[in-house]
């Protein structure tokens, strides 16, 4: 637990210098097998003698000494931003993201930037130009993604917690596949200035960690409303986690999976006095249908500026299979949007799917389902496009629904030798993301 | 990546966007159309200061172009020129 290790800091059993210190070795010793770490923060451990001071002082922040990894599309001034794409290889970002400053006021200081699939397009972990980040949990099996590199770094005891962004899913598919807690805030309780896009009207920033009491931390640092984020605002939460009535929908996943969350959920309703109910949501299997074409308009769009003028190369001359096929996809939308085919249909079902959500939240306090409706594939395993994009499935809801959703371990299935870890995935109605906390710290 | 193989990519790409449209074509009859849009009273914006950049920032944008001219970045010449 964080709050553990911050007193050992406070009281001066630990120093800032020694815990950025064991990570750094570890990720020297470690990474070359796992690959979740891009680059070092050169100037870690001088940061880290200067919290030491302020510590002595009495003058440090919240999080004094903590040492935490980010995200490659999140921009660390002085640190290479590169996406994990040939396009921006050599990318120094000249200015820090909102959420970095943040952090950094409150005295944690930054190990490293991590792998990712390129340009946040990916959900395995294998989309990464600079090679496939492996799962600390098993070793030959995807980690999930995109922030498949700050998911493994915190598995991996790189780091006390990690910074990833999530647009369908990133930050809690791989908590789910590497047995972490990663949530998803309320879409604009948390800045994204200075988060390289994937897709802006999906996109949010959030903590990948190993509880939810270290998650519920890490988010009160860094939300709020921000001026350069025109989408955040400060959000007034309304519930209480007394009683609690739980809906459950039907939806396709492995069976061992929905047995874990629905024996963890009777648990859990057991010892708390709360209800469960099932749920019918009409649009619910439409999800990823609705969310490519918004993706793939938004990544063309938001691409056009790696042009290779300001920074980096041309990028459809660089980047990726799966980058190339969102721009191009997107592209053909852009060109004549085909009398609203693609694009217009899409965002209808998103209002209506965000509605659906809005309805159901009238009766239910939380919405729990499995995070990710199968266990993670093996490195070499063939996979198709379609079966690839159905691990966000359930994923993909809450950033439709600009819901606050997270991912909390809730037991293994065994395959073969692997004993993979399984994420169960609570839904809030929008802005109760303490409410959604509260609800989550029950379940680990 | 081939011309080939970025034309294979393409065509991937449209069979999935009209697997997915057609997948979505029930909404069309769930939700009418409305546009929305917002009519202010003000047109004009009042301009204000501004606000200046940081110290050195123009300098490590420079620093990631390509190629750069004192405060301009270079880019390239079309071909009409």
């Amino acid at each position: 637990m964080l709050s553990d290790k911050l007193k050992q800091i406070k009281q001066g059993e630990l120093s800032a210098e020694e815990n950025i210190k064991y990570f750094l070795d570890k990720i020297k010793k470690e990474n070359p097998k796992i690959n979740a770490v891009l680059h070092v923060n050169e100037d870690a451990i001088k940061q880290a003698k200067e919290i030491d001071k302020k510590i002595k002082q009495k003058k440090a922040g919240k999080l004094a000494g903590l040492g935490f990894i980010v995200k490659s599309n999140i921009n660390v001034k002085g640190l290479i931003c590169n996406c994990a794409s040939k396009t921006l290889e050599n990318y120094k970002a000249a200015y820090s993201a909102t959420v970095i400053n943040k952090l950094l006021s409150e005295d944690a200081i930054i190990l490293a930037m991590a792998n990712m699939d390129e340009f946040a397009c990916g959900g395995s972990g294998e989309n990464s130009a600079f090679g496939v980040t492996k799962n600390p949990k098993c070793l030959d099996r995807i980690p999930g993604g995109s922030s498949s590199g700050s998911a493994a770094s915190v598995a991996a005891d790189f780091c006390d917690f990690a910074l990833g962004s999530d647009t369908g899913g990133s930050i809690r598919n791989p908590a789910s596949h590497c047995g972490l807690v990663g949530f998803k805030p309320t879409y604009g309780s948390v800045s994204r200035y200075g988060l390289i896009d994937m897709s802006m009207s999906l996109d949010q920033i959030g903590p990948l960690t190993r509880s939810v009491k270290d998650c519920e931390l890490i988010f009160n640092t860094i939300k709020g409303k921000d001026e350069k984020d025109a989408v955040t605002r400060n959000f007034k939460e309304n519930k209480d986690s007394k009683k609690i009535l739980i809906g459950i929908p039907k939806i396709g996943a492995k069976a061992e999976i929905w047995d874990l969350i629905l024996n963890r959920v009777d648990e859990v309703c057991k010892k708390q006095g709360w209800k469960k109910s099932d749920i019918k949501l009409e649009h619910i299997d439409l999800g990823i249908q609705t969310y490519y074409p918004i993706v793939y308009v938004e990544v063309f769009s938001g691409t056009r500026k790696f042009d290779g003028r300001k920074y980096g190369l041309p990028i459809e001359d660089s980047c990726g299979e799966e980058v190339l096929r969102r721009i191009l996809g997107g592209k053909e939308i852009s060109k004549a949007e085909h009398a609203g085919k693609y694009y217009r249909r899409a965002l209808k079902a998103k209002d209506i799917i965000k509605k659906e959500f809005e309805d159901a939240f009238k009766k239910f306090d939380v919405i729990i389902m499995p995070t990710v409706p199968r266990t993670p594939h093996k490195f070499k395993e063939q996979i198709s496009l379609e079966d690839m994009y159905n691990y966000d499935t359930l994923t993909v809801l809450a950033n439709l629904a600009e819901i606050p959703a997270i991912s909390v371990p809730c037991g293994n299935v065994k395959e073969g030798n692997d004993n993979i870890p399984i994420g169960l995935q609570i839904f809030a109605a929008c802005g109760n993301d303490n409410f959604l906390l509260d609800v989550a710290k029950k379940f680990e | 990546m081939t011309n080939v193989d970025k034309i294979k990519v393409e065509k991937q790409a449209k069979e999935i966007l009209d697997k997915f449209a057609k997948a979505l074509q029930t909404v069309e009859k769930d939700k009418e159309d409305n546009e929305s849009y917002v009519e202010r009273e003000e047109f004009e914006r009042v301009e204000k200061q501004g606000k200046t950049s940081e110290e050195g920032f123009k300098e490590r944008i420079l620093k990631n172009a390509p190629a750069h001219d004192d405060d301009f970045i270079i880019a390239e010449k079309g071909s009409w020129k």
